[in-house]
């Protein structure tokens, strides 16, 4: 026997399911179920993946807590989650620059093992390289920073960044450029890693 | 390469992904701020006097009926003629709930606490060899030392699935027996195997001797101990006041400038998940047990069912909330089954009752929904092994 044709609807957005968890709270779980996993990615990458548990909660506890301030013309929660994602994060800023400069101080001088000396020699200077970022990244103003790694690790359009950090899409572009001018300087200018086309895309 | 990819280079990659212990925490406590946007008034229920004396009354007739009920411990000639005829069906619901509180009162404690839970999800199997009812089961194992250093464990696996009814056995039979089947829920379509998989152990360690009741707080064993046992004094503790977090997450949300969720108890049914959740998250000593399944016998709203088998097939004693699906399925029945020997949960089970706008075809009244059940739970003196 086959299934009916009318019990199988087609799976509504985001923004259909959130309307519906105004009167009728547990649809919201099927928001956590879609993007839970993606948003905890984002936060263990900032802030390691112990206190994500704890972010990630909260952040869906939030947006619970808000759904009724949901823009339901947008279908995907995405942009919106991941902003009150990185607002959380925020709160713990210290935590996140701390981590930063750990990287930079405890990446480990290359092993020698066996390495051609010139493959040794370009793993040294990647190292360095990836030091210096992440102290250029720790000494960033924490709007650019925000700006910077939701873009960088979310994946998401600058559209859609300014969407979740609820500012203009001018300012996404200005902060963004002004947090990608740092990090060249830091990297000394003209790093050779760098593809200057790419600078202005 | 840009300099947001060389930014993208500093992070891990691929972290360790979330385990379902959290990920089930984070759920449950999202969802369990329901009515925190409305502030409900407080509610001016109390326990209806004269309890405490029929609670003693029940104890003494079901302890009479246990001992005439042992196998093990055959009728003394002459007991039978004391004119009382002390078999548990002479009970009411009420006396047999009871009767089981009484019972939990005298579990022993040893030095893990382990529970090992499964969650059935009925969906449609679709497609060509479709269009009967699946059950999607998985099961959870558990254990929590009682101090922080006895460690804890959570470990997670697929049981497959597997047809509902005797119906749904007979439509899947005639399908040609299929091993598994295409089924859509939370907007995803997925195939279920009949094969179940194995126990995955959540990688992450956290340390013992604190147990989390979704919706009410964070508690260690010590605290368990000190929960009061009056049914009152408990319907406060999971219904008012705010979420109780541990002092590290404590301290995270007070440098935000935030403060835990509020505590509330949606009608009947929110007092009856509430003391779900706290029976079978939490070793909660026996005479908090006691006074939790009090609480719940006497809730207005609650209804007492008497003798029932769960979806495992065993023998039951249960009690009932009805509420409205918030996803348009209607209205459906949340049975809380006890084992009335042993005063133990034996799990829950939602039944429609009331199809809703939104109920498919195949979810008529007397379909069972979806059931949480504990099929195993205590202490252990030593670490508990893995069930088969």
């Amino acid at each position: 026997m086959p299934a009916p044709r009318s019990v199988v609807p087609p799976w509504p957005d985001d923004a259909t399911v959130i309307r519906r968890s105004w009167d009728e709270p547990d649809c919201f779980g099927a928001v956590f179920d879609a993007h839970y996993t993606e948003i905890h990615r984002y936060a263990s990458q900032r802030l390691g993946p112990h206190a994500a548990d704890d972010i990630c909660a909260e952040t869906f506890a939030l947006a619970f807590r808000q759904r009724r301030r949901y823009d339901l013309s947008r279908g995907s929660a995405r942009p919106w989650l991941y902003g009150i994602a990185t607002n959380v994060i925020s709160r713990h800023r210290r935590d996140e620059v701390r981590l930063l400069r750990a990287v930079n101080r405890l990446r480990p001088v290359s092993e020698s093992a066996g390495g051609h000396e010139d493959a040794v020699t370009a793993k040294v200077s990647a190292e360095r390289l990836q030091g210096a970022l992440a102290e250029a990244v720790a000494a960033l103003p924490a709007d650019q920073r925000d700006v910077l790694l939701l873009v960088a690790l979310s994946g998401l359009s600058y559209e859609e960044a300014a969407q979740a950090l609820d500012v203009p899409f001018g300012t996404v572009s200005s902060r963004l450029n002004r947090a990608r001018k740092k990090l060249r300087k830091a990297l000394g200018g003209t790093n050779p890693l760098l593809d200057e086309k790419d600078m202005h895309r | 390469m840009n300099d947001l990819d060389l930014v993208r280079g500093l992070y891990d990659d691929d972290p360790p992904p979330p385990t379902r212990e959290a990920m089930a925490q984070a759920r449950a406590r999202m969802l369990s701020q329901t009515g925190t946007v409305r502030r409900r008034p407080r509610r001016a229920w109390r326990l209806p006097l004269g309890l405490v004396a029929a609670t003693m009354v029940a104890s003494v007739v079901a302890g009479m009926a246990l001992i005439a009920h042992d196998p093990a411990e055959p009728k003394k000639p002459g007991a039978a003629n004391k004119g009382v005829d002390p078999s548990p069906q002479a009970l009411t619901p009420r006396g047999m709930m009871l009767a089981a509180a009484s019972q939990a009162e005298q579990q022993p404690q040893g030095r893990y606490w382990f529970t090992h839970q499964r969650t059935g999800l009925p969906l449609l199997a679709l497609g060509r060899t479709g269009g009967y009812v699946v059950e999607e089961r998985a099961d959870t194992f558990e254990w929590v030392g009682r101090t922080r250093e006895d460690g804890r464990a959570f470990y997670g696996r697929d049981l497959g699935g597997e047809p509902q009814t005797d119906a749904d056995i007979k439509d899947w039979r005639d399908a040609g027996s299929p091993r598994s089947w295409q089924v859509r829920s939370s907007g995803t379509t997925r195939t279920i195997s009949i094969k179940p998989g194995d126990w995955i152990a959540d990688q992450k360690k956290p340390p013992g001797g604190a147990f989390t009741i979704p919706g009410v707080g964070s508690f260690t064993y010590a605290e368990l101990q000190n929960l009061p046992a009056e049914p009152e004094e408990l319907r406060e503790l999971l219904c008012e006041g705010r979420v109780r977090l541990t002092s590290e997450v404590a301290e995270q949300l007070r440098r935000g400038g935030v403060t835990a969720a509020h505590k509330s108890c949606d009608s009947a049914s929110g007092v009856l998940d509430k003391v779900f959740f706290t029976l079978t998250s939490t070793p909660v000593p026996p005479k908090v047990r006691a006074g939790l399944m009090r609480l719940l016998t006497d809730y207005p709203g609650v209804r007492r069912l008497g003798a029932v088998a769960d979806p495992l097939g065993r023998p039951g004693i249960a009690l009932a909330a009805s509420y409205k699906s918030r996803d348009g399925r209607g209205t459906l029945q949340r049975d809380l089954i006890f084992d009335q020997r042993t005063g133990k949960v034996l799990g829950s089970r939602d039944i429609l009752k009331k199809p809703g706008p939104d109920s498919q075809s195949w979810q008529a009244p007397g379909r069972i929904l979806g059931y949480w059940l504990i099929v195993d739970s205590g202490w252990a003196d030593t670490r508990p092994k893995l069930p088969d």
